[in-house]
């Protein structure tokens, strides 16, 4: 292993985010005002993720107040607490840029329900009686 | 001694302690010995002769490995001096270590930038150019006027022109030292240094 890579294998989290394109996160960030430390909680949609190793950062965007806004972060960083996933979105896109144009409804994308196994015995059982 | 000389590596970040981003270059020292000293007495200046990498024998000459043989080291690549520095006697051919440095201090650093070839003036001086209308033609990226007219007749130097930039000595001033890795001999500091990676770099407290 080359020396940079040593140093960046020194940065990682234990456990990295599992995050995917198209989730929507909820990403617990810790604000630090002073010497007061809190954490907020930003909600929203992946649209990016950038990098590799402890470089690699998400976009996370959301519509607040009507406004669309955006935030970049380090999925490494110390100050990002903990990243939950809320639910995952079936996506064809490695870039989810084109929510940016959209608007409320058009802006939702379709939720993949983890439950995928069960609808293909369906369609196999089908498939087994035309057979019979 | 508060100077060395070391290899850059590259570039990287890493995460301080508050959880802020900071973009680092990394320099490793491999072997790096103090050599000689230069005095008042005998030489009219004080400076500290550093020998830094490795070479083949057969490539060193003979008033040069003279150098080598008082210290009884192998021949190095880099022979160079620093200014004003200081070096017991205990010291001279024992290798410098990157734990003369501390995280926080402030160090500055020297090396020789990338070639750009011969560059343009908006390249190299960051002249305008001229719009690419109303009636331009054929300057698109020149320096317009170099001078005046009969009076003074010449064109005065050090008048901003086109030539070759890039490949010369840049000094670094203040960067802060951000990780000291003694094992490896290894010195993150922030920000960037002259150079592409694999150049030689000095590092000299500020």
């Amino acid at each position: 292993m080359n020396l940079i890579d040593q140093i960046e294998a020194g940065e990682l989290k234990k456990e990295a985010p599992a995050v995917r394109i198209g989730d929507t996160v909820r990403a617990h960030i810790r604000i630090v005002e002073g010497e007061k430390e809190r954490i907020q909680v930003f909600e929203g949609v992946v649209i990016r993720l950038h990098g590799g190793g402890a470089r690699e950062t998400m976009t996370v965007r959301k519509i607040s107040f009507g406004v669309g806004v955006e935030r970049i972060l380090p999925l490494h960083s110390p100050r990002l607490e903990k990243v939950e996933v809320v639910k995952r979105a079936k996506v064809r896109r490695a870039k989810l840029y084109y929510l940016r144009d959209l608007r409320g409804k058009a802006a939702r994308l379709k939720e993949l329900k983890p439950k995928r196994d069960a609808t293909k015995k369906k369609k196999s059982g089908k498939t087994a009686k035309k057979e019979a | 001694m508060n100077a060395l000389i070391g290899k850059k590596m590259g570039m990287t970040q890493v995460f301080s302690k508050e959880g802020n981003c900071i973009p680092v270059t990394v320099i490793q020292v491999e072997k790096c010995v103090p050599v000689l000293k230069r005095t008042q007495e005998g030489d009219g200046y004080d400076a500290v002769l550093v020998a830094y990498g490795t070479r083949k024998s057969k490539h060193t000459n003979k008033p040069e490995q003279g150098f080598y043989n008082k210290v009884k080291i192998d021949p190095a690549r880099i022979l160079t001096e620093f200014r004003d520095q200081e070096v017991t006697d205990e010291e001279l051919g024992k290798p410098l270590k990157v734990d003369m440095f501390s995280e926080g201090d402030h160090v500055n650093v020297v090396g020789t930038s990338k070639g750009k070839g011969f560059a343009g003036v908006m390249k190299r001086w960051g002249m305008g150019g001229a719009p690419a209308s109303h009636g331009h033609h054929e300057i698109y990226r020149g320096g317009g006027s170099i001078g005046q007219h009969t009076y003074p007749g010449r064109v005065f130097k050090g008048k901003k022109m086109p030539g070759h930039m890039g490949s010369e000595t840049v000094f670094t001033k203040n960067l802060k030292v951000v990780r000291v890795d003694v094992g490896n001999n290894v010195l993150l500091v922030k920000g960037a240094v002259p150079g592409a990676p694999g150049g030689i770099v000095r590092v000299i407290k500020s």
